[in-house]
C-alpha cells in the first residue's frame, strides 16, 4: 500500500518512489526546489512554460503534442509553487499503465524520456532558447498574474500574505512581479535555465503501479552526472510579528466582502511538533464540526465559507472568510469570540475525538490518490524526515487536550485584511 | 434483492446492479486494496425542475428557482441536529452538490463504513423543515449566490445559457436569485421533497473497499419504503434558435473573459453517449493543443493556457463550449468557426481520429483510477440511462465516417452565442447590458 521509499543519489538529487499495484496510471515528476529569491523568482517561474512545450528533437509544438496524443493522451504538466521560503518549479507527466495499452507498448518508459529531452534538450538557436516563443510567454505569464485578480477568495488570501510579509521571502510572487517578468530576456532565461539544473535541490518523483527504473536512467541518472552546485537554504522560517497588527483595507466593485487574518504561532515544521497545532485549527475551523463552521456560519448565517488552515512552514495560522459588506464588524467579532473560546478550552472531548477522526480519515484517503500521496510526501521532504499517512495519525491521535489549549494561547494576531465594495 | 454483475471484458473489472423494490437503483463497486470508501445517493431533480406535476396531481406545480438546491441545503437539518453531526462520530466527510439536473449527497470515509451509510441514507430520507429553520437558510444562501455574482468564470458561463436558450430552465442559476429564494417556504420544500424524493427517482451509488452484503444489510434496513410516484416535468418549446448573439457584463477582472456555445439538438441515453464521444475526439483534433489552429491562436496571443471546450448537456440540452480569457474574443469566436467551417469541407484524417480516439480512451481510463471517479462514472452514467462501461464500447465502435458526419450537422454560426466579461474601469460596476 503506497511504499515510500527515498534514495540520495549525491549532490543535492534525490529519488522517491511511491509504489502500488492498484494504481492503472503511473506518475513520474521533477521538481526543482530553489529559495525564492527577489532576482530569480521571475526567470525561474517561467521556465516550467517554455520547457514544458517542445524539445530539440521535438521542436514542433503540434508534433509534440500529437505524439503525446497517441501515448493514449499522456500529458505533461508543468508549474510553480511557494512552500515557504522555497520556490519549487516542476515538469510532471502522467500516462496509463503500460499493461492498460492495446499492445503492451512501454509508454511509461517513453514519458520519462519525453520528460528527460524537455529539461535536458529544449530547442537551442546560437545556444540560446527561442526569443520568440520567450516574448509570448512573457506576455502570457503577466496575464496570467494580472488574472489573480479574478478570483477574489484567492486574491484576498495572497495581497494578505503579501502585506504580511513584505520583509520575508514568504511574501514575493511565486512568479515575480509584471516588471520583472516583462524585463527578461532570452539569453537571461537561458542562464537561468543553466543555473536552476545547478543550483537546484531536485525531487525526481515515480507514483504508480509501474517499473521505476526508467525513471532512474532517464532522468535521475543524468543529473546525477552533471556538475551541479546546489544553493543550501532553510524553507520554514518564523515571519516577524507586527506589533500592532496589520490592518489593511482594499477596495473594488465587489458584492461580497473576503476577510483575512493571519495568527501568528511559534510552530514551524521540521522542528517543532505540529499536531496539537493541526488538532487545535481542525477544532477551530477544520470541518462542518468547527467553531467556525457552526457558530458564524450556521448559527448566525454570516457566511458561506468561514474556515481555518496552517501554515507550517511559516509558523501561520489564517482564517478566511466570505461576509455580506455590511456584516463584515460582525463576522470579525464572532470569530474573535470563537479563537478567545479555543484558548479556553471551550471543546469536548467528543468534539476532539471527532476532529481526530476526520483527520484519521483524510490522512488514510491519500493512499488512494497518487497526486495527493506525492504531494504528501514531497512537500515534507523539504523540511523534515517524511512521515507516512499513518505515523501522522498516530501523531494526532496521541494530541492531549492541554496541548491543543497550549497552541491556542500560543496565537498571536498577526494581520486583518479586508477586501471589500467600493461603497463599503 | 439479488444483484447482478455488470462486467467489462475490455477492462477487466466490474460492478454490481440492482433494482430494489422500493425502486431504488443500486450500483456498488468493491475495490479492494483502496483505503477510502465513496458513497452517493442521487435523487433526479436540478435546477431545472421549476414545474411538476405527478401521478396524483392534475394540475402543474411552479416553484421558485434556485428550490433543488434549498431543499440539498435544508436536508440535512433534521429535528435533532445536523446531518454533520451524524457523520462527526464516524470521521466521514460529507457533503452534497446540486446540478442542472441532480442532486447528489455524499460521503467519504476510510473507517464505519456501515454507520457512515445509515447516516447518509437516513437523513436524505427524514426531512424536516420549519419557517423558522427555512427563514434561516435564506441568510447562507444568499451569501452563496454574492460570492458566485463576483466569480467571473461561473457569470461568463450562466450568462452564455440565458444567451443560448430562450425558455429552457437551464438559463436560469442553480441557486436562483437572493429575489426567488425569498418566496421559498417548508411547504414547497415538502411539496418538492415528496415529488422528487421518491426511491423511484433515486439512485444509490457505493465504490471502494467494502462488503456488499455488509452494505447491502445496512440498505435494507435503512430504505423506507412509500408508494412509487411518477414525476412529469412541464414540458416547453425550446426553439432550435439561439436567444441572443452576444451578451456582455463587466466585472472586476485583468482582461476580458469569453464562453462560446453552440446550440445543438438534445438527445439522450446512448445516443447522447455517442454524439458526447464523437464531439470529444472532434475537439481534440480539431481545437486541441495537437491542432493547428490551437497552435496559431496561442501563438498568436489570442488565447492563453486558460481555453478549453465542454460537451455540456442535460435533460432537454445539449452544446458544445469554448472558454477562456482572450483580449478579443469577437476574433476568436471568428477564427474558431472559420477552421470549424473549413473543417466540415474537408473532414478530418483518418490519422489525426485515431490518435484522438486513443488520447480519448486513456482518459477516460484514467477517470477509473480513483475510488471517487469510479463513484461519480457510476452515477453519471446511471442518471443518464446508460452503464459505465458503455463509454469504452461506444468509442471503439465510433468511424470516421460518424465523426465526419457529426462535424458536418453541428457549430451552425447562426445557433452560436457569444458570452463576454469585461474588465471594469476603475470604479464602473455596470449592471449586465444584453445586446442582439
Amino acid at each position: 500500500m503506497g511504499t515510500f521509499t527515498r534514495t540520495s543519489c549525491g549532490n543535492e538529487v534525490y529519488f522517491n518512489c511511491i509504489l502500488d499495484s492498484r494504481f492503472k496510471t503511473n506518475r513520474i515528476s521533477v521538481q526543482f526546489v530553489v529559495p525564492l529569491r527577489e532576482e530569480t523568482a521571475a526567470a525561474y517561474a517561467l521556465l516550467p512554460n517554455i520547457l514544458r512545450k517542445r524539445s530539440a528533437n521535438y521542436p514542433d509544438f503540434s508534433a509534440f503534442n500529437r505524439m503525446l496524443a497517441a501515448m493514449y493522451g499522456a500529458y505533461v504538466d508543468y508549474g510553480v509553487d511557494k512552500i515557504g521560503d522555497a520556490q519549487v518549479l516542476y515538469l510532471l507527466g502522467n500516462t496509463i499503465d503500460d499493461r492498460y495499452t492495446f499492445d503492451g507498448e512501454a509508454v511509461t518508459a517513453k514519458l520519462a524520456g519525453v520528460l528527460r529531452e524537455l529539461i535536458f534538450h529544449p530547442p537551442l538557436t546560437d545556444g540560446c532558447l527561442d526569443a520568440e516563443e520567450v516574448e509570448l510567454e512573457k506576455t502570457l505569464q503577466i496575464d496570467n498574474l494580472l488574472a489573480e485578480l479574478n478570483d477574489k477568495r484567492a486574491y484576498a488570501v495572497r495581497r494578505s500574505v503579501e502585506a504580511l510579509c513584505a520583509d520575508d521571502p514568504h511574501g514575493l510572487s511565486k512568479v515575480g512581479t509584471k516588471e520583472q517578468i516583462a524585463a527578461l530576456t532570452a539569453k537571461q532565461l537561458t542562464d537561468a535555465w543553466q543555473k536552476l539544473l545547478s543550483e537546484a535541490r531536485v525531487e525526481v518523483c515515480f507514483t504508480g503501479c509501474g517499473d521505476p527504473k526508467p525513471v532512474e536512467e532517464e532522468l535521475v541518472r543524468p543529473l546525477t552526472k552533471l556538475s551541479r552546485e546546489p544553493v543550501p537554504f532553510v524553507a520554514n522560517t518564523l515571519i516577524r510579528l507586527p506589533n500592532p497588527p496589520l490592518s489593511t483595507v482594499e477596495k473594488m466593485p465587489v458584492t461580497q466582502a473576503k476577510l483575512v487574518l493571519h495568527y501568528a504561532t511559534d510552530t514551524l515544521a521540521g522542528r517543532e511538533n505540529t499536531a496539537p497545532l493541526q488538532m487545535m485549527s481542525m477544532l477551530l475551523g477544520g470541518s462542518p464540526m468547527s467553531k467556525l463552521f457552526v457558530h458564524v456560519r450556521e448559527e448566525k448565517s454570516l457566511c458561506y465559507y468561514c474556515l481555518s488552515r496552517i501554515n507550517n512552514y511559516k509558523g501561520l495560522l489564517t482564517i478566511e472568510s466570505g461576509v455580506e459588506l455590511h456584516q463584515v464588524e460582525d463576522a470579525k467579532a464572532a470569530i474573535f469570540e470563537q479563537v478567545e473560546a479555543m484558548r479556553q478550552g471551550a471543546f469536548t472531548d467528543e468534539e476532539l475525538h471527532q476532529a481526530t477522526l476526520y483527520l484519521e480519515n483524510a490522512y488514510r484517503s491519500l493512499y488512494d490518490a497518487q497526486a495527493s500521496l506525492e504531494s504528501h510526501y514531497l512537500r515534507q521532504v523539504l523540511v523534515q524526515e517524511p512521515e507516512a499517512p499513518e505515523e501522522r495519525i498516530a501523531k494526532l491521535q496521541a494530541v492531549t487536550r492541554d496541548e491543543i489549549i497550549e497552541a491556542a494561547q500560543k496565537l498571536s494576531l498577526a494581520s486583518i485584511y479586508l477586501l471589500t465594495g467600493e461603497e463599503a | 434483492m439479488k444483484l447482478q454483475t455488470i462486467r467489462s471484458e475490455r477492462l477487466q473489472e466490474e460492478y454490481l446492479y440492482g433494482k430494489h423494490e422500493t425502486g431504488l437503483e443500486i450500483l456498488l463497486a468493491p475495490m479492494p486494496g483502496f483505503q477510502s470508501v465513496y458513497a452517493q445517493f442521487g435523487a433526479k431533480v436540478g435546477s431545472i425542475d421549476t414545474a411538476f406535476k405527478t401521478d396524483l396531481s392534475a394540475d402543474y406545480t411552479e416553484v421558485p428557482a434556485g428550490i433543488a438546491h434549498y431543499l440539498e441545503h435544508k436536508l440535512f437539518e433534521s429535528e435533532d441536529g445536523d446531518a454533520f453531526s451524524l457523520f462527526a462520530k464516524t470521521g466521514a466527510s460529507a457533503n452534497a452538490f446540486t446540478s442542472f439536473d441532480r442532486t447528489c449527497y455524499l460521503f467519504s470515509a476510510t473507517q464505519q463504513v456501515e454507520e457512515s451509510l445509515r447516516a447518509l441514507l437516513t437523513f436524505v430520507q427524514h426531512p424536516y423543515f420549519t419557517k423558522e429553520t427555512v427563514q434561516k437558510e435564506q441568510g447562507i444562501i444568499g451569501q452563496e449566490i454574492q460570492m458566485y455574482e463576483d466569480d467571473p468564470d461561473w457569470c461568463v458561463f450562466c450568462n452564455l445559457l440565458e444567451a443560448l436558450y430562450h425558455e429552457h430552465p437551464v438559463r436560469v442559476n442553480i441557486a436562483g436569485t437572493v429575489e426567488s429564494i425569498s418566496h421559498i417556504t417548508a411547504d414547497l420544500l415538502y411539496e418538492c421533497y415528496h415529488t422528487y424524493y421518491n426511491l423511484n427517482n433515486m439512485v444509490l451509488v457505493v465504490a471502494g473497499n467494502f462488503d456488499p452484503d455488509a452494505v447491502m444489510q445496512v440498505v435494507e434496513e435503512c430504505l423506507v419504503k412509500k408508494d412509487p410516484v411518477t414525476v412529469y416535468p412541464k414540458p416547453f418549446e425550446e426553439p432550435q434558435t439561439v436567444c441572443r448573439d452576444r451578451v456582455t457584463q463587466t466585472m472586476s477582472v485583468s482582461a476580458p473573459m469569453f464562453a462560446l456555445g453552440y446550440k445543438e439538438a438534445p438527445l439522450e441515453g446512448r445516443k447522447l453517449l455517442q454524439a458526447q464521444l464523437e464531439y470529444e475526439v472532434l475537439l481534440d483534433v480539431l481545437t486541441g493543443e495537437s491542432s493547428s489552429l490551437y497552435r496559431e491562436l496561442y501563438n498568436g496571443g489570442w488565447i492563453n493556457q486558460t481555453f478549453g471546450y465542454e460537451v455540456f448537456s442535460g435533460r432537454g440540452y445539449l452544446s458544445v463550449l469554448f472558454s477562456g480569457e482572450a483580449k478579443q474574443p469577437e476574433e476568436v469566436r471568428r477564427k474558431l468557426q472559420q477552421a470549424l467551417d473549413e473543417a466540415k469541407e474537408t473532414g478530418i484524417t483518418q490519422e489525426d481520429f485515431d490518435r484522438s480516439r486513443k488520447a480519448l480512451y486513456g482518459r477516460l481510463l484514467r477517470g477509473l483510477t480513483r475510488v471517487e471517479g469510479v463513484a461519480n462514472s457510476l452515477m453519471s452514467a446511471q442518471m443518464s440511462g446508460i452503464s459505465m462501461y458503455d463509454s469504452f464500447d461506444i468509442l471503439s465502435t465510433l468511424t470516421l465516417e460518424g465523426v465526419c458526419a457529426r462535424l458536418r450537422g453541428s457549430f451552425d454560426a447562426a445557433r452560436s452565442a457569444l458570452s463576454v466579461i469585461e474588465p471594469a474601469k476603475s470604479t464602473d460596476t455596470a449592471p449586465k447590458e444584453q445586446e442582439g
